[in-house]
């Protein structure tokens, strides 16, 4: 069984048709890369598979309970890391203990007990990788999840999604950063324009050139 | 559920601040009524106990932060990611913020109107009690709790915090006074007129009010409408 399948999905924000018949899966185990350029519909996307956006027409299935980190994540600046973690474990009746393992494990124990509000644009990142971790989810989904993070903390992340897929979870990520993507996705899913341009194995896709020329190519990108 | 929006109420500084808030305003009202009194009737005593009943501002706001500080701040996101089901999280709101903040509000209120009105009808020389003070305190109670769930509502489907505010304010600030007393037919009918018949608000008879056993029923009949309201479009919305 597929962890992610996406059959059909359409959505339109007033005229503008974000998401058009859009069919695609992902496995577990594997890493996947969602590419497309700006405003090709893949948050749309992701945010119709978490149920925050409904779709009208269409299906996005999970194969079991999600962690997700959005683009952008934003926090309650008056709260402590510490109190988003638990209210959200609270929320959704993860143990509590939950709390101080992810914050140890994004490193952002020794700051738990500060106001997300001083928070720098890594931390507030670390502090959204925590919440997507707090279940323990078979299922990730990131969303430009690179957003704010320093070498070495796309570093860790990328240490920290491969090892979460070679446990034979399912990694679904966002990006239009490719070199990103080149060195971390198994598979891969392209978009433009809200439809599926190509999906793969990153190796069938790019077909020994390098993602870049394999997605200028797909997406009529090249000049 | 209800306990993860208690860690957020009770982490949050604007809660403390607006409780205190209501307990300076309603001693504050108190003793400005005590010190207009001209003749120590029962009525008159009442009244200054009826002060109470002003902590509704800030249990009003207090329900409209419940929801327009998740919409402001984005964290509607975490909130509905963790709890898919997001009548639980309405739900969970009506009773953290509604219920529990809502009656420690009218907690506050009540402890410091009655204090208030100790030290100044004593001080006036006045009798400290008057035959249906329980009734008093006990609609203060009722419809502060109301209009925290009614905040609970506005602020779901106004959702910005400001515009929420303003509307709530400019409503049953000034636009149900200007109705209760100018066109009472009228404003006996809006939640501010039946709230007002819950403490029984009618110094020297110059207000038209429902009695409080339909004024009750009214109140709540408005939470409910505007909770419908609240739910079928909070579960519809795209949160993007």
């Amino acid at each position: 069984m597929q962890a992610i399948t996406v059959s059909q999905l359409s959505k339109a924000f007033g005229p503008v048709q974000a998401v058009r018949d859009l069919s695609f899966g992902a496995d577990f185990g594997k890493v996947t890369g969602f590419l497309g350029p700006n405003g090709a519909g893949k948050t749309t996307t992701l945010r119709m598979l978490l149920g925050l956006v409904r779709a009208d027409r269409g299906t996005g299935r999970l194969a079991g309970p999600a962690g997700a980190v959005l683009e952008a994540a934003a926090f309650h600046p008056g709260r402590t890391a510490r109190v988003h973690l638990l209210s959200m474990c609270q929320a959704a009746g993860w143990p509590t203990r939950r709390v101080e393992q992810t914050l140890t494990q994004v490193d952002l124990l020794a700051v738990a007990a500060r106001r997300v509000g001083g928070f720098s644009l890594g931390m507030r990142q670390r502090l959204a990788i925590a919440s997507a971790l707090l279940g323990d989810p078979p299922i990730m989904i990131l969303d430009e999840p690179a957003n704010g993070l320093d070498p070495a903390g796309m570093r860790w992340l990328r240490e920290l999604l491969r090892a979460m897929a070679a446990e034979g979870r399912s990694v679904l990520l966002s990006s239009h950063v490719l070199t990103e993507i080149d060195q971390i996705a198994d598979d891969v899913v392209i978009i433009e324009n809200g439809r599926l341009v190509a999906q793969g194995s990153k190796a069938e896709l790019t077909a020994g050139a390098s993602l870049e020329e394999a997605f200028l190519r797909l997406t009529g990108g090249t000049r | 559920m209800i306990r993860s929006e208690l860690t957020k109420l009770t982490a949050t500084r604007s809660t403390w601040v607006l409780a205190a808030m209501a307990g300076v305003f309603c001693a504050l009202w108190t003793v400005v009524v005590v010190v207009t009194i001209e003749q120590p009737s029962g009525e008159h005593i009442r009244s200054a106990y009826q002060n109470a009943q002003q902590a509704f501002l800030f249990s009003l706001i207090l329900g409209i932060l419940a929801m327009t500080s998740e919409y402001r701040h984005q964290t509607i996101t975490w909130s509905f990611l963790a709890s898919p089901h997001r009548q639980r999280v309405l739900l969970a709101k009506f009773t953290a913020y509604g219920l529990i903040a809502g009656l420690g509000i009218a907690a506050v209120a009540a402890c410091s109107t009655a204090a208030a009105a100790t030290v100044a009808l004593g001080v006036r020389g006045f009798p400290l009690t008057s035959a249906g003070l329980p009734r008093v305190l006990l609609g203060a109670t009722v419809s502060t709790v109301l209009y925290a769930m009614l905040g609970v509502c506005l602020g779901a489907l106004i959702r910005h915090q400001a515009a929420a505010i303003a509307v709530a304010f400019g409503w049953f600030y000034y636009a149900e006074y200007l109705l209760v007393w100018l066109l009472p037919e009228v404003g006996k009918w809006v939640p501010g007129g039946a709230a007002k018949s819950l403490i029984g608000f009618n110094l020297n008879g110059t207000l038209t009010l429902l009695p409080a056993w339909i004024g009750g029923p009214v109140f709540l009949g408005y939470a409910v409408l505007l909770g419908v309201a609240a739910y079928a479009f909070t579960t519809r919305r795209d949160i993007t």
